[in-house]
């Protein structure tokens, strides 16, 4: 998903669950911010590196190739844009690494996703909903991708159709990737990671050989996954996409505390029903960018517009306050967020016999034993910076 | 990163620079080693692709492709072995390609840093620089057997070095329950 469901589509949920403006635009702000949010920026303003949330191109291009290197990028990824289904799944007569991959595709509705709201609710803070709505979110979007680098489980064949409708009646036309120029929707064809048969290439992780495609609210499309046994995949985005919105307004009132659990697979669809042909029509609307229609869509529905996402926002703010008080910064409360989340996902998933995102040690067995970065975790552990701000 | 793995690193890294100062002390010997260790590479390729075939890639749709590059690879190699006399200039252009593209890469990487206010951008755009130009004196000199070995030793004393450096970094995650 990009900037139109992250921030816009993120703010209207919000606001329809309950928040105020001012709250919405924080919890947006916070979701839009998780695809930002790099080593290379954390590093530029002194945050911990710990807390990035993302990778660019030349972060990854540049990275070595050993194993710190790939569980560093699996734990990106994987907590933050490609939330596993089922750290359990079994493939039967496969090798131990085949099936470690597998288990880290994403899909809507898993534990993790539970996992992730009980995360938010703990922590409190309007950066951690913001952070758990774009997980929640590309879950949806990222569905049947692996946040690890994966040939054998991300890489897509030639077999790749989109699905059109017109008058009621469906019809198909190929899609063509290719590997320089832009997207052209009008042709179907699409700009999408070259292909290499390594393994462990960054050219193969997530969707980047899909390109764009999970990212389009309006697209309709089937292939062929690495891992489906030549069984093809429907990917329905508008349906997708509503369905997410929904169950995004059930996170945050959830988060608000006007409903007791977060429920899997329940879509809080009541507060949608009066603008649900609105948000229906911008979904499927075909266009690289509809940022604008969702401006305009934001407007109508909470009487207001909103600023434009600007990166660079919070970060004076944080570069100026002093030692302690970073935490309690904006940027602060979502680097704090955004660690709980890495090391309860990377926790998970050690526990769960795979090592690909690396080696996780619970502080509460074993005492303090890795990263000194997250050693800031200690401060939410002890109740959070300041419980007025939670 | 395991304790194993740690001590493996650590080996290896040591076995790098060791092999780094034997060629640079010896560049003639040097030669004969760097092209058997690079037509054993290929060799190795082969079969590796031929294991992750059978491990993984048989799983997957258009798997099978693997297994005949696989096959090809293997086949490559033992040809490549057979041949009595390798020209150097292969050798050394394909050394050179590998400095040129990590040292562009690096530099490219030290400019987006740049752009995003990082600290260290310099260190690893001067890195990036030495790479291309030394790659480009490479060509300039390509018939000398002592700058050959002189990349192979910049390349081994480098990578050797980092491996024991990373075998030494701390790198679990601590799960802290809120």
């Amino acid at each position: 998903m990009q900037k139109d469901f992250h921030y816009y589509a993120t703010y209207t949920a919000a606001f329809l669950a309950g928040y105020s403006a001012e709250e919405s635009r924080q919890i947006c702000y916070a979701c839009m911010f998780t695809d930002h949010c790099t080593e290379m920026l954390l590093g530029a303003i002194g945050a911990p590196v710990a807390a990035a949330t993302t990778q660019l191109q030349s972060e990854m291009i540049n990275a070595p190739n050993t194993i710190l290197s790939r569980q560093n990028i699996t734990r990106i990824w994987s907590s933050f844009h490609f939330l596993p289904y089922d750290l359990n799944a079994e493939v039967p007569k496969c090798s131990r690494n085949y099936r470690n991959k597998y288990r880290l595709i994403c899909k809507p509705n898993g534990s993790l996703v539970a996992d992730t709201a009980e995360l938010a609710k703990n922590n409190g803070s309007l950066q951690a909903a913001g952070l758990a709505a774009h997980i929640i979110a590309d879950t949806w979007a990222h569905a049947y991708f692996a946040g690890t680098p994966s040939y054998v489980i991300n890489n897509t064949s030639s077999w790749f159709y989109e699905i059109l409708e017109e008058n009621g009646k469906e019809s198909e036309r190929k899609i063509a990737f290719l590997h320089s120029v832009g997207d052209n929707i009008e042709k179907a064809s699409y700009v999408c990671t070259p292909p290499t048969n390594k393994e462990n290439s960054i050219f193969n992780l997530g969707h980047g050989r899909a390109g764009h495609l999970p990212d389009m609210s309006f697209i309709r499309y089937k292939y062929l996954p690495a891992w489906g046994k030549y069984e093809s995949v429907t990917k329905d985005n508008p349906s997708d996409y509503y369905h997410a919105f929904c169950q995004l307004i059930h996170l945050f009132k959830y988060l608000r505390g006007e409903c007791d659990s977060f429920r899997l697979g329940y879509y809080e669809e009541d507060p949608v029903l009066p603008w649900k042909e609105d948000i229906d029509t911008v979904f499927r609307k075909p266009q690289p960018d509809p940022c604008d229609d969702w401006a305009a869509l934001v407007e109508k529905i909470t009487g207001a517009r909103i600023a434009d996402f600007d990166m660079d926002e919070y970060r004076n703010q944080y570069m100026d306050a002093a030692g302690p008080d970073k935490d309690n910064t904006h940027a602060g409360q979502y680097f704090l967020a955004a660690m709980a989340h890495k090391s309860m996902v990377t926790n998970k998933i050690y526990k769960s016999g795979n090592m690909l995102a690396g080696y996780s040690v619970e502080y509460k067995t074993s005492g303090f034993h890795g990263i000194k970065e997250y050693s800031r975790l200690l401060t939410l552990m002890k109740g959070g910076p300041k419980d007025e701000q939670r | 990163m395991s304790s194993g793995k740690r001590v493996l690193d650590c080996l290896i890294g040591l076995l790098m620079l060791f092999c780094a100062f034997i060629i640079l002390l010896l560049p003639e010997t040097g030669y004969v080693v760097v092209v058997a260790v690079m037509d054993i590479l290929l060799l190795v390729s082969g079969i590796r692709l031929l294991i992750f075939y059978f491990r993984m890639a048989r799983h997957m749709v258009d798997g099978l492709r693997i297994f005949f590059k696989g096959v090809f690879l293997v086949d490559l190699a033992i040809f490549a072995i057979s041949l009595n006399n390798i020209s150097k200039v292969f050798v050394i252009l394909y050394l050179i390609g590998i400095f040129a593209v990590n040292g562009g890469l690096r530099a490219f990487r030290a400019l987006d840093g740049r752009k995003h206010g990082t600290k260290h951008w310099r260190f690893s755009l001067a890195v990036g620089i030495c790479s291309v130009v030394i790659a480009i004196l490479a060509l300039i000199f390509m018939n000398n057997m002592y700058i050959l070995m002189g990349l192979c030793f910049i390349c081994l004393l480098y990578t050797g070095i980092m491996r024991i450096v990373n075998a030494f970094k701390k790198s679990a995650i601590v799960y802290v329950e809120i």
